[in-house]
């Protein structure tokens, strides 16, 4: 009788454990989404050599797993330098960043530079772009989750 | 029912998250995927996503990026082409407040990149007088507007006050979205994209300046987006839905533009973490044709701002 009251009372205990640690998980994980506009807005500000970035006014926000990377397009205006900034967390080498034309070219990948969180691009002519994120998986432990890309243009 | 779904949702994410954190390096990966997919489906729900999706896929350009491209067109400034800041006081349905709030965000940054600074504060406060009567006052960050009355004596103010547009533009989206005010969001993009293209379709008829016409043709894609974000409340409100047939009407008259696309190698710099993308692209249209575009979007314009 005593073993069946304790082992129902452990039950019970086991449930509200599991409750509690499911939830505050999700909200942990859903905090760190809320997060990332941060992280990346300091990204936007670094190493500026006297000029600064002014955001597009836009968050790009995706959650992404592997087989489904977030696709953003945009329109770089000529004469205009922009800067691409995007945050998976608090590692600065999560997000692999890539930046394709219309036609499907590959202009530039972060992959060849230690996935730098963020890049400058000097515009000639103006062009429509594509920009693909993914998480790297070599460096963070999942390959999904909520990636936040932000897009200055320098003044 | 959906309790008892709540319940086992919860139980169910809880005992795969304890049997992750026993188990050994694999399930670990495992189990943060497991928690991901839970995040995603959380993040989903909370963003109620569609419409988001389809209003970012692409990007709406920020009126001062726009507005910054006008002056380097050398164009001088037209003080005609801003709304009159005493119309706001007539905007008494929250449908002629979002879009005005979009088209005087634009204003805004038409005069602060023309160094019109006697007239901008007032066209700040307007803006953010239609936003405490949208009950999204919570989109003006009150610091950064204390940071340009403060700064009007400042001879750098114009550079302060394309900073402090710009950040709350990005502050505004960032808030309504996450408030879900996917309506409001929508109705103020639609605002300053029109006046932005408004403004730009003048300009480039006066100088004819390459790089406002590449502009001008490349609004389609973000245009097309605004009228899928729309679209969704055109059923709830007549007025939303006149304003996409409107919207139809002129992004049909983007076909006569000409655009054209040559690719180049682009130029890496790693020590400027600089790359420069030298393809060139060009877009062409005749005088008439784009007067008929101006047609659409003065039509556009006076049915949002009168």
């Amino acid at each position: 009788m005593l073993e069946t009251l304790l082992s129902n009372r452990m039950k019970k205990l086991l449930l509200v454990l599991v409750c509690f640690v499911g939830l505050g998980n999700v909200s942990f994980a859903q905090e760190q989404c809320d997060e990332l506009p941060k992280i990346a807005g300091t990204y936007l500000e670094e190493n500026n050599n006297g000029s600064y970035y002014v955001s597009d006014g836009q968050v790009y926000t995706a959650f992404v797993d592997a087989d489904q990377p977030a696709e953003f397009y945009a329109t770089f205006y000529g004469g205009s330098k922009y800067r691409i900034a995007a945050t998976a967390g608090s590692g600065g080498d999560y997000v692999i960043i890539e930046l394709h034309d219309s036609e499907g070219n590959v202009l530039y990948s972060n992959e060849g530079y230690e996935n730098s969180p963020y890049w400058n691009f000097e515009v000639e002519s103006t062009m429509d772009v594509k920009i693909v994120l993914k998480i790297d998986s070599d460096k963070k432990d999942s390959d999904s989750g909520c990636i936040t890309m932000l897009i200055g243009f320098e003044q | 029912m959906k309790k008892i779904n709540a319940s086992l949702f919860v139980v169910a994410l809880g005992s795969s998250l304890l049997l992750a954190s026993c188990g050994g390096e694999e399930d670990k990966k495992d189990g943060a995927q497991k928690v991901d997919q839970e995040t995603k489906k959380d993040f989903e729900l909370k963003r109620n996503n569609e419409a988001v999706v389809d209003g970012l896929k692409f990007s709406i350009p920020s009126p001062i990026l726009t507005m910054d491209l006008v002056k380097k067109s050398g164009a001088d400034f037209n003080s005609e082409l801003v709304n009159d800041d005493e119309n706001a006081a007539s905007y008494n349905t929250d449908f002629k407040r979002a879009l005005n709030l979009g088209v005087y965000g634009c204003d805004l940054g038409y005069l602060t990149v023309n160094g019109r600074m006697n007239e901008a504060p007032s066209y700040m406060n307007v803006a953010k007088t239609l936003a405490d009567q949208l009950n999204v006052s919570g989109a003006f960050d009150e610091s950064l507007m204390n940071r340009v009355a403060n700064n009007m004596d400042n001879p750098n103010i114009q550079d302060t006050l394309k900073k402090v547009v710009g950040e709350a533009f990005k502050a505004g989206n960032e808030y309504l979205q996450k408030e879900q005010r996917f309506d409001v969001v929508g109705l103020m993009l639609a605002g300053g994209m029109i006046e932005s293209m408004y403004v730009a379709t003048d300009v480039g008829l006066r100088t004819n300046d390459a790089n406002i016409i590449n502009l001008l043709a490349n609004q389609r894609p973000s245009l097309s987006s605004l009228i899928s974000l729309l679209s969704k409340y055109k059923k709830e409100d007549d007025n939303v839905e006149e304003l996409v047939g409107k919207l139809i009407t002129l992004e049909n008259s983007f076909n006569m533009f000409e655009k054209g696309y040559s690719y180049a190698e682009p130029r890496h710099n790693p020590d400027t973490k600089t790359t420069t993308l030298t393809s060139s692209s060009s877009a062409k249209i005749s005088p008439e044709d784009l007067e008929q575009i101006q047609g659409n979007l003065i039509d556009v314009r006076n049915f949002i701002i009168k």
